[in-house]
């Protein structure tokens, strides 16, 4: 098991459901990201989610996506795809309206920290 | 014993280990068990010492650091290794655990290329806020080569220190006059400073290359520990946030809420008493709960949760003073 922490942009988040619908392990997926429970500094609002997940989780993420037997909208679910990047040391990336940002460490209140995230005031 | 805890809603893998996430709770007695279907948003079943923890690193153990040549830096041990750079070049020779407690060998050589005195670390780093004493401590071996017992030479020490208004307000460090056997060491606490929040802080342990100087040491560390209060405690291992042992100490398993997580149940409509157990502080939250009959109840309502109850019909004072008594006996 590994821990992946995601932030989604407010104007993704229905997108990213989809794609969660597709790599994830059943159709109560599809409710991963919630309405905005996080904001960037400049007040951005993000849906933040994390969880212990199989490292397949991850890695299909950002694999060619097929149809889960329970169905998604494939068209969203590739364009939040396209949005994914991966956060690491090398290359931290901090959340944005265009990204969908994975972070995988076992610390939530880091994961936070790294993206530059605060709960929403 | 029956297994009550798994990871999916379902109920065929159960959760045993820290870490797993919990998508459903059996229930001991009555109709109906609480789960959750959605992989972001179930519980990760946890460990904590009942002692409580006072490790502030997120993980003391090296188990994860490549073993070789250094060539960017790490932060998988949850305290990051400096990188070969300016001439001098790190290796890390091994890493384990002796006596249960975890060790890493490093060896530092070349010389100081930088211009300017040069620092190797092994350190972790965060923002904290607030006003306590930190404490570093280590138990430390020269295992080859030679580093000097002076101020102004190739030295080792341990720090702590925090950054206030971009400047760095630095802890006592010790020198460390390290020879071949292990010998513990602890640096003078450091206060974080009340007024300002969000500082910056570092903690572990440095070693100082004067400008151009030639080093070739090999260090062992074992149980680099930083934590919460002025005086060194035993070493809790904390392998993640959600698996902390401590030798001798019974653990205390819980369910870990990282903001987003529940666990549902769905009760027939009526009045139901609800208890659950903070593990943090070991503080039992009882009141109840009114069911629609449709809504799902979420019964994980803790950051960090060891147990619950639910049960038809509201707690009398002589249950609630039972559950505080059965709950203090076991989690305290």
């Amino acid at each position: 098991m590994i821990r992946v922490s995601i932030a989604v942009p407010e104007a993704l988040i229905a997108s990213a459901n989809q794609l969660a619908l597709c790599i994830g392990y059943s159709e109560a997926d599809g409710l991963t990201f919630g309405p905005p429970n996080y904001q960037d500094e400049e007040g951005a609002l993000y849906s933040f989610a994390s969880g212990p997940v199989d490292p397949a989780f991850v890695e299909d993420a950002v694999s060619p996506l097929k149809e889960p037997e329970w169905g998604a909208d494939m068209a969203a679910a590739m364009a939040a795809q396209a949005a994914v990047v991966v956060w690491s040391e090398e290359t931290p990336e901090q959340v944005s309206e265009g990204k969908i940002v994975a972070l995988i460490g076992d610390d939530v209140q880091s994961a936070l920290s790294a993206l530059g995230l605060v709960p929403i005031e | 014993m029956v297994q009550r805890l798994f990871q999916d809603p379902a109920g065929t893998i159960p959760a045993i280990l820290p870490g797993q996430p919990v998508g459903l709770i059996k229930r001991l007695a009555g109709s109906v068990d609480a789960s959750q279907a959605t992989a972001l948003s179930k519980g990760t079943l946890a460990r904590w010492p009942k002692s409580g923890v006072r490790m502030l690193q997120s993980r003391n153990v090296f188990d994860s650091v490549p073993l070789g040549p250094q060539v960017t830096p790490n932060f998988v041990s949850g305290f990051g290794v400096s990188s070969s750079s300016d001439g001098i070049n790190v290796d890390v020779l091994d890493r384990g655990y002796e006596g249960g407690e975890p060790f890493i060998i490093v060896r530092m050589h070349g010389t100081n290329t930088l211009g300017a005195t040069k620092f190797l670390n092994i350190q972790n780093s965060d923002i904290l806020s607030g006003n306590y004493p930190i404490t570093v401590s280590a138990k430390i071996a020269l295992l080859a080569g030679s580093l000097s017992n002076n101020d102004n030479g190739t030295s080792v020490k341990l720090y702590s220190s925090f950054r206030r208004g971009g400047l760095s307000v630095n802890g006592t460090a010790i020198l460390a006059n390290i020879g071949p056997d292990l010998q513990a060491y602890t640096a003078n606490p450091i206060a974080t400073d009340g007024i300002a929040v969000d500082q910056i802080a570092s903690r572990g342990l440095y070693l100082r290359i004067p400008i151009g100087q030639t080093v070739d040491a090999t260090i062992k560390i074992v149980a680099l520990q930083v934590e919460l209060g002025a005086v060194k405690t035993p070493f809790q291992t904390v392998y993640n946030p959600n698996d902390i042992t401590e030798a001798g100490v019974p653990d205390l398993w819980h369910l870990y809420n990282d903001g987003g997580d529940s666990l549902n149940v769905v009760l027939p409509a009526g009045t139901y008493g609800f208890a659950t157990l903070n593990a943090v502080t070991k503080t039992p939250q009882i009141d109840s709960v009114v069911s629609d009959g449709t809504a799902p109840i979420n019964v994980l309502r803790h950051e960090r949760q060891a147990d619950e109850i639910l049960r038809a019909g509201a707690f009398s004072d002589t249950e609630i003073r039972a559950i505080q008594e059965y709950w203090g006996r076991e989690f305290g």
